[in-house]
């Protein structure tokens, strides 16, 4: 018969290889313990007084759960040694992913996410937390927009469209550059063990194959956001701020879009009444102050210029028919 | 020679060969864990910790050297019985062959008479 305080003392032992093996996969540990449970078994079966002493010389020559589990993780990969690998993928990969966004917004940091889930450098879940941090980070920056509007006392000037417009972009690009630190991170973990030389090749050669991706995405992102041969349409117009006093000089009825442009330089963004398009790194009727651009009147078109202090924007709409100034206002 | 060098060469040798002590006393025939383990601690000096050799067990399944089934014992519980694959069984017959090479190699330099 087995005493109470021998039950006991298999169970703790179980407990302690139990949790020792916690760092093997799943089916292995369970393969691990069955086995030994057997083993205890089989031992206090073929031993002929089970006493305390017997129980504890049997234990004692199955050995401690550290070393047997030290025994099993001897010879296989050690958990995170998947990611002690890396190449120059995953160092392109992590530029293009947490710079990617800001040369081309959305498109740039994409790439990023295709290379980093075509390498094999990290774990599925590394790869998740890495690309899913600009959502995470859209949900916390409108909360921290609402808080510090609240601190304020909610004095705050911007609409919620526009908090909205911040914390996407903000989010998208901030949340690439957090994703591809943390990548980085979890690649630098393990490889401190490496040659250093190898890897400064290999960071060479990312670093090159990061300007490659940017070069190509960059061509891509000309051709499909602007059609081809779009570069003559003067985008890099010197844009000059346009001052109070020129605002007032301006005479509604009298003016025309053409002479305004040819004075104040192309406009920072161009609306019709279908919508509004941006130019000179101005995209999407955002504005640079967090204002956005309305679509013009039926009839209409508006152009928007900066007002010297940059805080605010004047809207000038001609009337398409005559050609001539219709309203102009500043907001 | 520094001291435990001896010692050390063994446990070094006694890692290296004890898979295929395993897989030899599997030629005979399947057993089960127990039997295995308790028949290896019994040969003096084989092992040390009895239950560092289920890892191993493991390992040569993974390998595919080994295979296991389920299977009611004459006394007792059903019991995981481990018997060789032909892959294990190859491995076994060609390192019987390497060994006994290797074992009058050492043993034809440890017992040179004279220095010619």
């Amino acid at each position: 018969m087995i005493s109470v305080d021998t039950e006991r003392l298999v169970d703790e032992y179980m407990q302690r290889l139990a949790s020792a093996a916690r760092v093997l996969p799943k089916e292995r540990q369970a393969e691990l313990l069955s086995e030994i449970r057997f083993h205890v078994a089989d031992a206090l079966r073929a031993s002929d007084a089970v006493d305390e002493v017997d129980v504890r010389n049997i234990l004692e020559r199955i050995g401690t759960p550290e070393e047997i589990v030290a025994a099993a993780v001897e010879g296989q990969p050690v958990p995170g040694a998947v990611q002690t690998h890396f190449d120059s993928l995953e160092v392109a990969a992590v530029l293009v992913l947490g710079l990617g966004g800001f040369f081309f917004p959305v498109i740039g940091w994409l790439v990023g996410v295709v290379m980093v889930w075509i390498s094999g450098a990290w774990s599925t879940r590394d790869k998740l937390i890495g690309t899913a941090a600009p959502f995470a980070l859209a949900f916390l920056v409108p909360l921290l927009f609402i808080l510090g509007g609240a601190a304020t006392g909610g004095d705050s000037n911007l609409g919620p469209t526009e908090m909205l417009f911040i914390a996407a972009g903000g989010s998208g690009l901030f949340g690439g550059v957090a994703g591809a630190l943390f990548l980085a991170a979890r690649l630098s973990v393990t490889t401190r063990a490496e040659h250093k030389r190898r890897n400064v090749l290999k960071i060479a050669l990312g670093v090159a194959l990061g300007g490659i991706a940017f070069v190509l995405v960059a061509g891509l992102g000309v051709v499909v956001l602007r059609g081809p041969g779009a570069q003559a349409h003067a985008y890099n117009v010197a844009r000059v701020p346009v001052t109070t006093a020129q605002y007032h000089s301006l005479k509604v009825g009298e003016v025309t879009l053409a002479q305004v442009v040819a004075d104040f330089g192309e406009p920072l963004i161009t609306c019709s009444s279908s919508g509004c398009e941006g130019s000179g790194g101005v995209s999407n009727g955002q504005l640079p102050s967090g204002l956005l651009a309305h679509a013009a009147p039926v009839g209409q078109q508006c152009i928007y210029y900066n007002h010297e202090d940059a805080e605010s924007v004047y809207r000038l709409c001609f009337d398409n028919a005559g050609g001539k100034l219709f309203t102009k206002s500043s907001s | 020679m520094e001291p435990g060098g001896t010692r050390n060469a063994l446990s070094q040798l006694r890692r290296g060969v004890l898979e295929y002590c395993v897989l030899a006393l599997l030629r005979d025939g399947e057993r089960y864990g127990f039997e295995i383990v308790r028949t290896l601690s019994d040969v003096d000096g084989m092992v040390t910790s009895e239950g560092t050799l289920y890892p191993l067990l493991s390992r040569l399944r993974r390998e595919d050297l080994v295979t296991t089934t389920w299977r009611e014992s004459e006394s007792g519980p059903p019991r995981r019985y481990y018997s060789l694959t032909d892959a294990g069984r190859k491995s076994i017959l060609e390192f019987t062959d390497d060994w006994a090479r290797f074992r009058e190699a050492v043993d034809s330099l440890l017992h040179r008479e004279g220095t010619g």
